[in-house]
């Protein structure tokens, strides 16, 4: 959790024009669509997600994208009679349990559809297990039950022609 | 099996085939703009199909140098197949583990017919041939949505 509180704040030190296009790589635009948007050219952008990554530890852009995401914040006003006047609330839109993010003093609560709207570049459930922490003896396994429905296939396939093959022949 | 033969022509790893030209073409038609695992791949196929002509033309088909090459395109492939974040690799090495498995036991003697071996082995790199295209498509696909390649293996531990 402190890794990513640390990487939290590095985006923090990013310039305005790199979080603008950050924003934009969250949420899911190419380099091109960005770069139609801004008005610069598609390698000015790969440039300030380039910087951007290098900044980050080199960090990959669809983790980059799932780091500010999270770090968005929304600042909601309250009545001076609520209990939760004067305290920053913070919608966000990770997954994680809210009150893990929450600073001193500030109330956390996760957007109702964080999940929807982060869902895009939120690995999947396949790819959690594919790259996981067993990913070595899952990707074995894979390749030898698909080895072997390969040849079970090729087993049918083969009796198929044989068979194909003699009713043709009794059929000339 | 007579029926099976004019799929020889399309599918024999053991002889100039449809298939070993097919291997062959992919390299340099989808070398550029890959990362490590579709040139992993695109080596290991047309590295096969190359030794397998050179095997047919200089050694006269030798069945043990043709189980030889299988192993070693599968030697090659199923490291990358473990490493990279993909799925097709692990299909590819599947197919070629199929393919060496099938060579390997009409070399031992434990299968005799020489024509379902082939087109075993034929059809196992049809298929790695087959989930090659199709992944190298969609690294292409994933290039023109993020604009950059993407990483090729997460932090897997390997040893």
């Amino acid at each position: 959790m402190a890794d990513v509180l640390e990487q939290i704040a590095l985006l923090d030190r990013l310039t305005a024009k790199q979080k603008e296009v950050l924003g934009y790589v969250a949420d899911g635009l190419t380099s091109k669509e960005i770069g139609r948007k801004l008005g610069i050219s598609e390698s000015a952008v790969n440039q300030r997600i380039e910087t951007i990554r290098q900044r980050l530890g080199g960090m990959p852009r669809i983790r980059i994208a799932q780091l500010y995401r999270r770090q968005s914040t929304l600042l909601i006003t309250i009545p001076p009679s609520n209990p939760l006047t004067g305290k920053l609330i913070q919608l966000h839109t990770g997954g994680e349990p809210a009150q893990a993010w929450s600073a001193e003093g500030a109330v956390d609560f996760t957007a109702p559809d964080a999940g929807e709207r982060s869902g895009r570049l939120q690995p999947s459930t396949f790819s959690s297990i594919w790259n996981g922490p067993g990913a070595i003896w899952v990707r074995l396994g894979a390749i030898v039950a698909i080895a072997f429905g390969l040849v079970a296939f090729a087993v049918l396939l083969l009796d198929l022609i044989d068979k194909a093959a003699r009713l043709l022949a009794i059929a000339g | 099996m007579a029926g099976a033969h004019p799929l020889l022509a399309l599918l024999s790893p053991h002889q100039p085939s449809l298939l070993m030209l097919a291997m062959l073409a992919v390299a340099p038609l989808t070398w550029r703009s890959t990362g490590p695992p579709e040139r992993a791949s695109t080596l290991t196929l047309g590295g096969v199909a190359g030794l397998d002509l050179a095997t047919w033309w200089l050694a006269d088909g030798s069945a043990l140098l043709h189980a030889l090459t299988a192993s070693l395109a599968l030697s090659w492939m199923v490291p990358v197949a473990l490493r990279a974040n993909r799925f097709y690799p692990a299909v590819i090495a599947a197919a070629l583990l199929v393919s060496a498995t099938a060579q390997w036991l009409f070399v031992l003697g434990q299968v005799e017919q020489a024509l379902p071996v082939e087109l075993l082995a034929g059809g196992a790199r049809l298929v790695a041939l087959l989930t090659y295209l199709c992944g190298w498509q969609s690294h292409r696909n994933f290039v023109a949505r993020s604009g950059q390649r993407p990483a090729w293996r997460e932090q897997i531990p390997f040893r």
